[in-house]
């Protein structure tokens, strides 16, 4: 499965900024089951400084500085990614939910030691008793672990409102359980509190997912946003990507960019500017299969 | 006993410690094997005794004196206590034998090199985890493991570590390590300060040589700071980043930094560019190669490190990572100050150093380990049954902070079954402590000698990488706190209350003399410093505009209560209604009271100058005025002198009397105005004249020239109110008025000498107008304003004139070539035709020349602040609030289910 994506950012400032620090995780990451084949990263205007690096989590981030007077700043990101995804494991055969917590635990391989740095709160991530019991019951002694977080995925996306107007990026994971409502990020970070309440490990990531247009329309240019999930870890086989925004298991339509604890470790675009007034900010992503 | 100093043995009445052996029992090896006083401590209580106590007490206030006089205070700048606590010195020195230094030094210099490996483990190959030497929760669950600083430093990059490590000393005599300071220390000023007052105070113990001197400490600290410069240049831009006068520790940054000869900036000083660090100076960007920092790691930059507040500097992050600057201590040493680690430590060293621990720490127990957490759980147990059980004090296994610190002795039974909860449900995220005892010291208080517990903040450096190799430094000498509360946490916290002592680490050898001189004599270059920051200058530019327009207001007030308070009836005091006129032009009583036929209520006045002088919601108020004299002076204290500093105190107490008066005392008033324009004429003295004739110099009196040249224009106007009014006054209203003019401009006497008694208004406003010898005149003012801006940065190689030198100039030429006589007449109709219309020209000149200075110099380089817009006396205030570096939000995950 082959795409292109486009991915822009715009923000047009109501004064001239002068200066702009930012920091970008907009490359796809490589991993087994994705390939980048193309990747470039355009900015306008031109960078001072431009610099890639990986980052703790092994996501490539880039740094910039923007240093001339600008009223626009756009960020373009192309990149051609092929995915190759291996077969999806059968949930009811996964390991009972108690050996993850020991496994990661005891950290015996270096991928569950990696693992274990994701069972505890991180910045935007608390952990609560009151998420340990909404997801409780999806957890009985012996449940296989990828079932019950399927379970957990489904349960969100039945019991909570898509509603980009009831939160923002800086909404409490607290705020948006309460309210049931929110965006793919706000569900991804709630089912990550879940499972890190009981003690699992779960990871935050971000990237784009390509949809179909309803039959008979024609896709709409730019009319999709970035996109958020989450994954579980299980010991042996790996992480396991869950949508609770569409209740599916991402197979061939999700491209992940980076993964970190949360939003924080993994915001596409952020940055600090002088000057500039209020800012609009508009995001533009057309992800394309070529195959 | 005429010359105590030459007098050794402790027999003289008064003896400072009649029981020496009793008074130090407290704190270990002070008898020697044979029940003999050992010698660091025989030598010092000779000398002790041989002062007696009333010299000593004599040399102890002279030392607090001394203290005061240099400001040292902890929380110099407390908005909310209002005044400075001052920083406590024991007179009696902590003497410490050469055989306990040899130990200290020894565990200290070990235990740092045990830092700096694990820093550069936990942020680059992680071995320590992987391994199982730390367990990966207290890496993984640490809010202080800031991942943002993995692999910063890479390669051959040098980085300087600066730690504190504080200590007790148990009744047993052994010691224990309670905590290290590892992101940016505070302390090392204050032990400087400690021991520079206490050998001005006892010459003679240092005069014979014994006791270790801390100069090359700190001359270490300046070598290492210069060849962690990546630039390579032979003397590398170092700056101190300060956190700013509202940081408890401000004195001992602004001390330190001039001690060490570095320059002391704020975050809103520095700016990144490109991949490199800029100081924004009035001259322009003046590249940067050093920080020594003493703000915390996620206050460094808020790109990185997520904060909203935009706090902090950003892209430093970056900068440091592309080796463009060198930040000491290196980003992310706050993770080696969790106290989670300190179980672990003992086996950390054996693998990292291969050395056995030669300082323990208090013991302590994590309770992510199950026999820790079992015990823990059990010793809460026995103390819940009302058993006898150890003495713990439970903490953060992650934070140092000391309010998280709890002692189980002192919880209800609720409180520990609710500890009891929280450790089950999070174990690694705590730890217990023994709660220790430290040892006594002897210390002076009120005449006599008390015993107080004692801790102790030793201060160590070590370098690492290019032209450091990786020596460690540890400083010969010691902070040590001193509280009748043997809580070792409170007394090892940066807020720590209670008193101080000077540490004498004793040495065999004899002690060579070394000061802090060196590298600057031998490439001493001339600075010059049109490397002002912007921020500063801004700040002495407002300081000088606040101190004149109070002195102003003082000036007007005065009058006014002066003539309030005496016999005569107030509708007879002809000039009355004009000071009325200038007050209100001032804006700090109501229009209508200036009405030319408003009725002189006595109430209604005192009323409204109760308002002048007390209000704080009225902008131009004394209180106000005096408020905003305070906090720019504070935000420059580092460019004051120790005099004026001393000075503004003395303004805080009057300050706080115009707070603590009763309403409606005019009597009381008109003596604190009196007094007050007194304090801040010496201020402003004292300030300026302090100064060097540098940049720092030039704004403040810019400032100062700006106002007072308002001021003069604005009695000028209020004396001449409308035309009808200048036609209606006969001369004998005129000329009280202008005696009144002449009294509030400060200009009675160089009139009266010159003139004689005869008042006319010619000569009076050729006086505080056109003349350039009354330093009170408006054409002295600009003659001063114009050598100001020919002398500001890049305009001296400038083909053309600026746009403040043209200012300067056209208002200058309009002075020098007005004729009084022709000035003066009248037209027809009666009216100054010629006056209204300069005053006004010149006040709208002042205000552009005021604009235009803040423009060119103090906004240029994009500075976070925005221009301030001179006169409007909100626009100070609102600036802040105005543009500066923002975060922006990202834009979220927000994909839309089709």
């Amino acid at each position: 499965m082959k795409y292109q994506v486009s991915h822009i950012t715009r923000y047009q400032y109501r004064e001239t900024a002068s200066l702009s620090h930012n920091e970008l995780f907009l490359t796809p990451r490589q991993t087994p089951a994705q390939r980048c084949t193309d990747h470039t990263l355009t900015l306008s205007p031109p960078p001072a400084a431009m610099s890639r690096r990986t980052d703790y989590f092994g996501n490539g981030v880039t740094a910039t500085t923007v240093q001339v007077p600008h009223a626009l700043f756009e960020i373009t990101a192309r990149s051609r990614v092929e995915l190759h995804p291996p077969p999806a494991p059968v949930p009811e055969q996964t390991a009972p939910w108690e050996q993850v917590i020991a496994a990661v635990r005891r950290h015996g391989t270096p991928e569950d030691l990696d693992a274990f740095q994701y069972v505890f709160p991180s910045p935007m991530i608390p952990v609560s008793e009151d998420m340990a019991r909404w997801a409780g019951d999806l957890f009985p002694p012996g449940e296989p672990f990828l079932r019950g977080a399927s379970r957990l995925m489904e349960r969100i996306f039945t019991r909570f409102t898509y509603d980009p107007g009831a939160t923002s990026t800086t909404t409490p994971v607290a705020a948006a359980f309460e309210l049931k409502r929110g965006v793919c990020q706000d569900f991804a970070h709630i089912a990550i509190a879940c499972l890190r309440s009981l003690g699992l490990p779960a990871r935050y990531v971000s990237g784009y997912l390509h949809t179909q247009p309803p039959p008979g329309k024609d896709r709409l240019k730019g009319a999709e946003a970035s996109h958020a999930w989450f994954a579980v870890f299980l010991p042996g086989t790996g992480w396991v990507d869950l949508d609770p925004t569409n209740n599916v298991m991402p197979f061939d339509q999700h491209l992940t960019l980076a993964w970190g604890r949360d939003y924080s470790d993994v915001t596409p675009v952020k940055g600090t500017v002088l000057g500039g007034g209020r800012h609009q900010l508009s995001v533009a992503v057309d992800v394309i299969r070529t195959d | 006993m005429d010359d105590p100093e030459d007098s050794t043995e402790p027999v003289f009445p008064g003896a400072v410690l009649t029981d020496p052996v009793s008074a130090a029992a407290g704190c270990g090896d002070v008898l020697t094997p044979e029940n003999q006083l050992s010698p660091h401590w025989q030598g010092l209580v000779s000398y002790l005794n041989g002062l007696g106590s009333p010299e000593l007490e004599r040399r102890w206030q002279k030392a607090r004196r001394m203290m005061h006089e240099h400001g040292a205070a902890y929380n110099v700048f407390d908005e909310k206590e209002g005044t400075a606590r001052q920083w406590e010195l024991d007179p009696i020195p902590y003497p410490v034998s050469p055989e306990t230094w040899a130990l200290l030094e020894k565990g200290v210099s070990q235990r740092t090199r045990l830092l700096t490996a694990m820093y550069d483990d936990i942020y680059g190959p992680q071995t320590l985890i992987r391994n199982g030497h730390i367990p990966p929760e207290l890496l993984f669950a640490n809010p202080r493991f800031l991942r943002q600083c993995h692999d910063l430093y890479t390669g051959s990059a040098a980085t300087l570590s600066f730690y504190a490590t504080h200590l007790c000393r148990g009744g047993d005599g052994t010691w224990q390590v309670i905590s290290h300071g590892t992101q940016a220390p505070s302390g090392a000023g204050y032990a400087l300060e400690n021991r520079i007052i206490l050998s001005r105070i006892f010459p003679r113990m240092f005069h014979a040589g014994k006791v270790m001197r801390l100069a090359p400490f700190f001359k270490y600290l300046s070598h290492c700071l210069m060849a962690i410069s990546a630039s390579g240049k032979r003397e590398p831009a170092i700056v101190m980043l300060s956190s700013g006068p509202a940081s408890p520790t401000y004195f001992e940054q602004v001390f330190l930094s001039r001690y060490l000869g570095v320059t002391l900036v704020e975050s809103s000083d520095l700016t990144v560019r490109g991949d490199a660090v800029f100081l924004k100076t009035l001259g322009g960007l003046s590249p940067v190669d050093v920080i020594l920092r003493r703000i915390p790691d996620m206050s460094c930059d808020p790109l990185v490190f997520n904060k909203p507040s935009a706090a902090g500097i950003a892209g430093l992050v970056q900068a440091v990572r592309a080796g463009g600057v060198a930040v000491s201590n290196p980003l992310g040493s706050t993770v080696l100050e969790t106290p989670g680690f300190v179980p672990f430590l003992p086996g950390i060293c054996r693998v990292l150093l291969g050395e056995e621990m030669v300082l323990p720490n208090v013991s302590t127990r994590w309770c992510g380990r199950p026999e820790d957490r079992a015990f823990v759980t059990d010793c809460l147990e026995k103390s819940m049954a009302g058993n006898d059980a150890q003495p713990l004090m439970i903490t953060s296994a992650f934070d140092t902070d000391h309010e998280t610190a709890v002692d189980i002795r002192t919880l209800t039974r609720g409180e520990k079954a609710q500890l009891a909860a929280r450790i089950t449900s999070a174990p690694h995220a705590h730890v217990a402590m023994e709660a220790v005892s430290p040892c006594t010291l002897p210390v002076w208080e009120k005449g006599a000698i008390k015993q107080r517990h004692a801790v102790h903040c030793l201060f160590s450096i070590a370098g690492s990488g290019t032209g450091l190799g990786s020596e460690v430094s540890v400083m010969p000498g010691a902070l040590t706190r001193v509280s009748d509360n043997p809580d070792i946490f409170l007394m090892s916290s940066p807020d720590a209350r209670g008193g101080s002592k000077d540490t004498w680490c004793f040495s065999h050898e004899p002690v060579r003399f070394e000061s802090m001189m060196h590298h600057f004599t031998d490439s001493m270059e001339i600075h010059r410093d049109s490397d002002l920051s912007s921020r500063v200058a801004d700040n002495m530019l407002w300081l000088g505009r606040y101190v004149e327009r109070t002195e102003g207001v003082l000036r007007v007030l005065r009058s006014v209560l002066n003539r309030l308070n005496s016999e005569t009836r107030l509708d007879i005091i002809q000039e009355f209604p004009f000071l009325l006129r200038v007050m209100a032009s001032l804006e700090i009583v109501s229009s209508p009271l200036a009405d030319p036929d408003a009725a002189y209520d006595i109430k209604t006045i005192e009323t409204e100058l109760m308002t002048a002088m007390f209000s704080s919601s009225l902008p131009g108020s004394l209180r106000n005025l005096l408020h905003h004299v305070k906090r720019v002076a504070a935000s420059v204290r580092d460019r004051l002198s120790n005099d004026s500093w001393h000075v503004l105190g003395r303004m805080e107490l009057d300050l706080a009397r115009v707070f603590s008066q009763k309403k409606n005392q005019i009597s009381d008033a008109q003596e604190l105005v009196s007094e007050m324009i007194l304090t801040i004429s010496a201020f402003a003295g004292l300030a300026l004249e302090s100064m060097t004739r540098g940049m720092g110099w030039r704004f403040m009196d810019m400032g100062r020239r700006l106002e007072r040249s308002n001021y003069t224009i604005t009695l000028l106007q209020s004396l001449f109110p409308s035309r009808e009014k200048a036609v209606r006054s006969g001369t004998t209203s005129l000329s009280h008025d202008l005696e009144a003019l002449l009294e509030v401009a400060d200009s009675t006497i160089t009139y009266h000498t010159r003139y004689r008694t005869i008042l006319r208004k010619e000569p009076i406003v050729d006086l505080l107008l056109l003349d350039e010898l009354n330093p009170r005149s408006t054409g002295f003012q600009m003659a001063r304003l114009s050598e100001h801006v020919e002398a500001l940065p890049g305009n001296t190689l400038h083909p053309f004139r600026t746009k403040e030198e043209k200012i300067t100039l056209d208002l200058t030429t309009q002075l020098r070539l007005t004729d009084i006589s022709h000035l003066m007449e009248m037209n027809p109709a009666g009216e100054l035709s010629r006056l209204y219309p300069l005053l006004k020209r010149l006040k709208k000149g002042i205000q552009a020349l005021g604009d235009q200075i803040t423009q060119h110099y103090l906004s240029r380089i994009e500075t976070e602040q925005q221009m301030r817009i001179s006169l409007d006396k909100e626009a100070f205030d609102d600036a802040a609030a105005l543009e500066g570096i923002r975060v922006k939000p990202g834009p979220r995950h927000g994909w839309q289910a089709p």
